[in-house]
Formats: C-alpha cells, structure tokens, sequence
C-alpha cells in the first residue's frame, strides 16, 4: 500500500517538474526565436513570437531583467510595424517596472531610445525602497523611504489609513531623479500614530488619468516603553519613590469596612439585640483608623526619611530619582516599530 | 456526625500544620468587656441585662495553624425596664483550632460552651462553631482591622425548646505599638440564637478591650 502511495507521489512530482521546464523552455525558446526575427527585419513574426513569449514568461521562470529586455525588443518590433500605440504600451510597462532601466544603445537604434526616453518622460511614477523594519522614537526619530522617479514631476506623499484616509503628508512638491522623505511618526494632529496598518502612498500631483499611484503596506506597532527597574534599596529590598494611590485607598477601603460592619452586625446576626450604642465608638474609632491610615498614605514623604539619614540611603534617593526620571522620558516617549509590507501600484484613472 | 466530622477536619490541619516543622509560637491577652444580654419572647422583651466580663485567651501557633483556648466570666444584673429581674452569672469557655490559608483569612472550627449561672440552676449552650475571619493591615499605621463571623454548626442548650439556628459576629481594631510584642484591641462582638419555638430568641453584645502578647 504504501509502495503504491510512494510510486503516485513520485509520479505526479516527475509530471509537474517536466511541466514547469517544458513551460519554461518553451517561453525561452519564444523570446529566442522572436529576438532573433527582429534581428532578420521579420517584425510580424517577431511580435508574435515576443507576445507568446510574454505570455508564457512567469515571475518563476524569468527574471525581471529578462522580461524588460523581451518588452524592449517588443517596443521596437512595434515601432517598426507602425505600431506606435502598441510600442508606447510595452516601454510604459518597462517604466512603471524599473525606473532606472534603458535599452541598450548599442542593439537598438536611436530612434527606438528616443520613443523609450519619451515615454520614460511621460510615464510619471516613483519606485519605493522601504527598509523591511524600522525602529524609531516618534518626534524624535523618523522612518525613512527612498524614492525613484521615472521623470521628474510632482509628487504628494502620504501616510494614510487602509482606506486612504489620510494621516499624515509627509511631502508634496518636486522629485527629479531619487528623493529621500522621511516621517516622524507623528500624526497630522501632532500625536504619535496607533498601532494598526496604514499605506506609504505617493500620488502624482499632475492632473488627467492614467496616473499611477505606489504604495506600501506599512503594519505600525508601539513598543512598550523601555523602562529601567527600581534600584535596590540599602536593605536589599525594592520600593517606589512615592508611595503607590493602591494602599492608601486599601486602608480607607478596610477602616470603613470593620466600621460598617461593627454597625450592621446586630441586624446581620441577631435581629433581635437591642443594638448595644456603645459599637458606634468602635466604629469610630476603627473608620477613624482607616481615615488616618489614607492620610498617612497619602502625605507620605517620597522616600523613607529614616533611611533618609544614612549616606547609603542618599545614594539610593539619588539612583532613585534619576531612574524615576529616566523612566518618564522613556514613558513619554513612543517607539515605533514600522514593518513594510508588499508594494503594489493603483491608477488613478482607473478608480 | 458534625462532631464527628470538624473532629476529623481539626485533626487534618493540626497534622499539617505540625508536618511543617515549625517552631511554635505562643500569644496570650486578657479581655475585658460590657456585655449586653438580650432576650425576647414572641418580639417583646424577656429580660435585658448588663455588666462587665473579664476573661483570658491563650493560644499557640505552628506555621498555619493556631489552637486557642477562651475563657471568660462576669456578673450580668437585670437593667432599668427589664422584666426579668433575676441577676446571673455568665460563664463562657471556648476551644478554637484555626488554619490560615492565606495572610488575610482565618478559618477556624471549635466547641464553645457559654452557661448562665442562676443561684438555683445553670442554663448551658453547648455549639461547635465554624468561624471565618478576615484581617488586613492599614499600611503606614500600626493597625490592623478585623471582621469575623460564625456559624454553630450545631447547638444544644438545657431549655425545654432545642436552638433553631445561632450565630454572631466581630469587628475590631488591633494596635501593635512598633517593637513591642504588646498588642492592644478594641472590639465589637454579637450572636443571637433563635430557638426551635420560633418565638423566643436571645442575644448577647460586646464592647471589648483586649491587651494581648504575642500573636493577634
């Protein structure tokens, strides 16, 4: 049985492999086959054989430099076909795919670089370059994005929610070549952002459609303040400086409790006692200890002034405030951790 | 069988608390308090009286576990109105063997026998109570406040109508004055018994002052 089992499953591997070489090599064979018909001035055989190719030609199986190289001899068939429209489709793909791309000046002749250049000026879009994490203080600190343009225009970029809302523009204004922007973290109101998702956005300010929109999914996180742990004390134990709201209110909370409960024991446990009058003074006295307990709590003075005295119990006062005042600034201050996500490219045009 | 049962409870935490091979610490106080004696017969009084008692606990604790032993007595005499003008004594003798699971609970099970003493004749109840007790210190201060209630889990008494159901209560303040094993506590107690007849009940009230060594 399991022989059986182990001979399918090699079966169906061996199928599947022999697949992807055969879809492989024939996508190859194609681009081959339609370079190779530019080179003989056989345009229509060459754009068929390229168009088939393209279709074939998977991100597994070609390489992104591959696939802008097949677009460019595609372009220049076109061109030469009198195809303008479809050679201006296939460079605009090449622009919006890498900025930086140029067709080799040395295989294809000026007059195929120069619609490429043109179109390359036309085709406003900007690439982003987002490191995978950042880690940075709000207002501090900022989180940057790099920038390449495939000509220069003019550029809004923005943080925004999921459904475009925006958070905050972090730059508007030209781009030439490459441009470096960076975000403080901070919202458009000032504060720092929440945790949640949001999108690097940048938008071409130029008006008409057809303009292409980059974004980047950015997951945003606040990290825990890195606060530093209360110095020991000189007897080795660990105590705040100002004595914590918690006990004071236990104390209040537990006086007033024993007192209530001096005065509603009789109806609670014997409805019948005639309710002796001297318990109120109990309760007094208790709720009175309770009372005087929260107001020690409170007026407490911020270290134990016994240990006040010694110079051990100085340095530690002293330990103990830096700290206190380190953990403030720490506090205060919100640390983003960005991770970027996958980029992906909307038309204006087509919303 | 309740006997039998708190008897055998008793014995569990006694074994453990003597499992844990710690050194036994010991308390003791004496107790002072006005009483209030109460008792009524179908709603109207039956007999009001008061006066002072004076009594002694001593008690011995290993790790969790704590026994005590109570005894108390004074002279009540009939108050103003009372109808009952007979005068008597108040006889109280308790037994209590407490666990203390966690520092801010006590639970404790034990005999308790009180006797109004006539010059004739003697009124005895005889319980065994189950208590829980709840503690907590007012930080900053040297106090610390209590409430306890209890329950008998069963009660007999000499009259001709047996006890229905009886049980009381305790709140108070403890004063432990710093670096002293002297303690000082000031208190409120009351029970009430109803009796099978379901017309006469009976209570009694308490202001105490306790000054104690040792533990609480």
């Amino acid at each position: 049985m399991m022989r059986r089992v182990l001979q399918v499953l090699l079966v169906t591997l061996f199928v599947l492999t022999a697949r992807s070489v055969a879809a492989q090599q024939s996508a190859s064979e194609l681009l081959a086959l339609g370079e190779r018909a530019y080179q003989n001035l056989d345009y229509d055989q060459a754009a068929a054989l390229l168009r088939r190719g393209l279709a074939r030609a998977t991100g597994d199986t070609f390489s992104t430099g591959e696939r802008l190289q097949a677009l460019t001899y595609l372009g220049a068939t076109e061109l030469f076909r009198d195809r303008r429209d479809s050679a201006l489709a296939a460079f605009r793909q090449i622009a919006v795919t890498d900025p930086k791309y140029r067709p080799s000046e040395i295989i294809f002749p000026p007059q195929v670089t120069g619609v490429f250049q043109e179109v390359r000026q036309q085709t406003k879009t900007v690439f982003l370059q987002v490191p995978p994490v950042t880690e940075f203080r709000a207002k501090v600190e900022h989180f940057t994005a790099r920038l390449l343009a495939s000509s220069p225009h003019d550029i809004a970029v923005a943080i925004t929610l999921p459904d475009g809302k925006p958070v905050r523009e972090v730059f508007a204004g030209s781009i030439a070549e490459s441009l470096a922007v960076t975000w403080d973290g901070l919202t458009d109101e000032g504060e720092p952002v929440k945790s949640g998702r949001y999108l690097l956005r940048v938008t071409p300010r130029s008006a008409g459609a057809g303009r292409l929109v980059r974004q980047v999914a950015l997951e945003i996180e606040r990290a825990r303040p890195d606060t530093q742990p209360w110095p020991s004390r000189p007897d080795g134990t660990s105590a705040p400086l100002h004595a914590p709201s918690g006990p004071a209110v236990r104390s209040l909370a537990g006086g007033l409790a024993a007192a209530l409960a001096v005065v509603v024991l009789p109806s609670i446990v014997a409805q019948d006692a005639g309710g002796f009058k001297g318990r109120f003074a109990v309760a007094a006295a208790i709720g009175g200890a309770g009372i005087a307990s929260f107001v020690a709590q409170r007026s407490r003075p911020p270290v134990d002034l016994a240990a006040g005295a010694s110079t051990a119990a100085q340095a530690y006062r002293r330990r103990l405030e830096q700290v206190q005042k380190q953990n403030a600034q720490a506090r205060a201050e919100v640390r983003l951790i960005v991770r970027a996500g996958a980029a992906s490219v909307v038309e204006l045009g087509a919303q | 069988m309740k006997t039998l049962v708190v008897a055998v409870a008793g014995l569990t935490v006694l074994t453990a608390g003597l499992a844990a091979q710690q050194r036994p610490r010991g308390r003791a106080f004496a107790d002072g308090a006005l009483v209030r004696y109460g008792s009524k017969l179908g709603g109207a009084d039956a007999g009001s009286f008061g006066g002072p008692t004076f009594g002694v606990q001593a008690g011995v604790s290993l790790d969790k576990v704590t026994l005590s032993a109570t005894y108390l007595e004074g002279r009540l005499e009939p108050r103003s109105g009372s109808t009952d003008t007979v005068p008597r004594d108040l006889v109280e003798a308790r037994l209590l063997l407490g666990v203390q699971p966690v520092p801010w609970l006590t639970l404790g099970v034990g005999p308790h026998v009180r006797a109004f003493v006539f010059d004739t004749t003697t009124v005895r109840w005889v319980m065994w109570q189950a208590r829980a007790r709840v503690q907590g210190a007012l930080p900053s201060t040297r106090l610390e406040t209590y409430v306890e209630l209890w329950y008998a889990l069963s009660a007999k008494v000499n009259l001709p109508e047996p006890i229905d159901h009886m049980q009381g209560g305790e709140a108070g303040v403890v004063l432990r004055p710093r670096g002293s094993a002297v303690w000082f506590r000031l208190g409120y107690r009351v029970d009430g018994a109803q009796l099978a007849s379901g017309g006469r009940s009976e209570s009694v009230e308490a202001v105490s002052f306790a000054l104690g060594i040792g533990g609480r």
